[in-house]
């Protein structure tokens, strides 16, 4: 690298290195090894003007500004857990459809006199159906809310 | 085809279009200091940068469910949102017609007497406020966001020797800017 090339890289990005681009840093590193006092000075007159760059701060985010932004990121919260409400309620339907059809298998067979089992595992599908239903209804009436 | 380095959002950015709480806070958390900081350096006006980090957050939310990762780094996407809302709003603050020229030359103190009497860093934010849009943005870019000078350089869709160029003339002009104010402050405690 040449000094002229430092100097360039100093002016443009400034006295720390890990700023410069990074195809540029081993050559840099090794002129500096080279000519340590003129690269030195090279970076300390950059370094004056990054030290007074370094004092425009910026305040962080008030709570009204963060209070808005998560004020529309729950929409999409609500979007989706609607959508996963919905979910919850076909496989609650599901689970209810296929009990009542369990049910009326059940009735069929006891009162063939054919009843075994399976029928009252069909019962208590049902009875889970129903109560998986009840909780996504009650927990849509909490989101409701 | 291009190897991008891995997005260290990408994790976070599938989880919010998801509809992960706590992605979403961690992205904010995350994403808008800096997109304020952005705003902010570029508009000079707090409410204005409020506005558009916002805007910014708003567009987040709704790009992280269909977000592609692999593409371009969201860090660089919402950085592109947020410089053009910037663009936009300076291109009206300059189309906004001006009020009636003064008939007489105001007798009130020169510019630089107000500048005289600030503290150092209002002074740079006034000076960093001063610069041309261009050679500001590259020094908000790589100096404060600390951008590498390929991504700066794709952001302002040009070339990094052009980088290059805008951060060593906005460099000298912030030195100019900056010593001619405290050589006069200095004379005038003089």
């Amino acid at each position: 690298m040449t000094p002229e090339r430092f100097e360039q890289l100093a002016e443009a990005y400034g006295s720390d290195l890990r700023r410069w681009p990074p195809v540029e840093e081993a050559n840099a590193q090794r002129l500096r090894q080279e000519r340590p006092i003129w690269t030195r000075e090279c970076l300390d007159s950059a370094a004056d003007l990054d030290d007074l760059l370094s004092l425009y701060r910026v305040e962080a985010p008030s709570m009204a500004l963060g209070e808005r932004v998560m004020a529309m990121a729950p929409r999409l919260q609500r979007s989706l857990w609607s959508k996963l409400l919905g979910e919850w309620r076909g496989w609650g339907m599901g689970l209810a459809a296929a009990g009542v059809a369990g049910l009326m298998v059940g009735i069929g067979s006891v009162s063939l006199m054919m009843a075994d089992q399976s029928t009252d595992v069909t019962v208590a599908s049902a009875l889970d159906g129903q109560s998986v239903y009840s909780e996504a209804v009650a927990f849509g009436a909490e989101e409701k809310l | 085809m291009t190897n991008h380095p891995p997005d260290p959002d990408a994790d976070l950015v599938l989880r919010v279009g998801s509809g992960d709480q706590a992605a979403v806070q961690a992205l904010m958390a995350r994403k808008l200091p800096r997109m304020l900081a952005l705003a902010r350096r570029m508009l000079g006006d707090a409410s204005e940068a409020e506005d558009v980090a916002q805007e910014v957050m708003v567009r987040a939310w709704r790009q992280a469910p269909t977000w592609q990762p692999g593409t371009a780094r969201f860090d660089s996407w919402m950085h592109k949102v947020a410089l053009n809302l910037c663009y936009d709003r300076l291109r009206r603050q300059r189309e906004r017609p001006m009020a009636e020229p003064p008939d007489q030359i105001d007798p009130g103190p020169a510019p630089d007497a107000g500048l005289l009497g600030m503290e150092i860093k209002d002074q740079v934010e006034a000076a960093i406020a001063s610069l041309p849009e261009r050679q500001r943005e590259a020094i908000v870019l790589c100096h404060y966001q600390e951008l590498g000078n390929i991504e700066a350089a794709a952001l302002m869709q040009i070339s990094v020797e052009a980088l290059e160029s805008l951060l060593s003339r906005g460099r000298r002009a912030l030195r100019l800017h900056l010593s001619l104010l405290n050589n006069r402050r200095l004379e005038g405690l003089a």
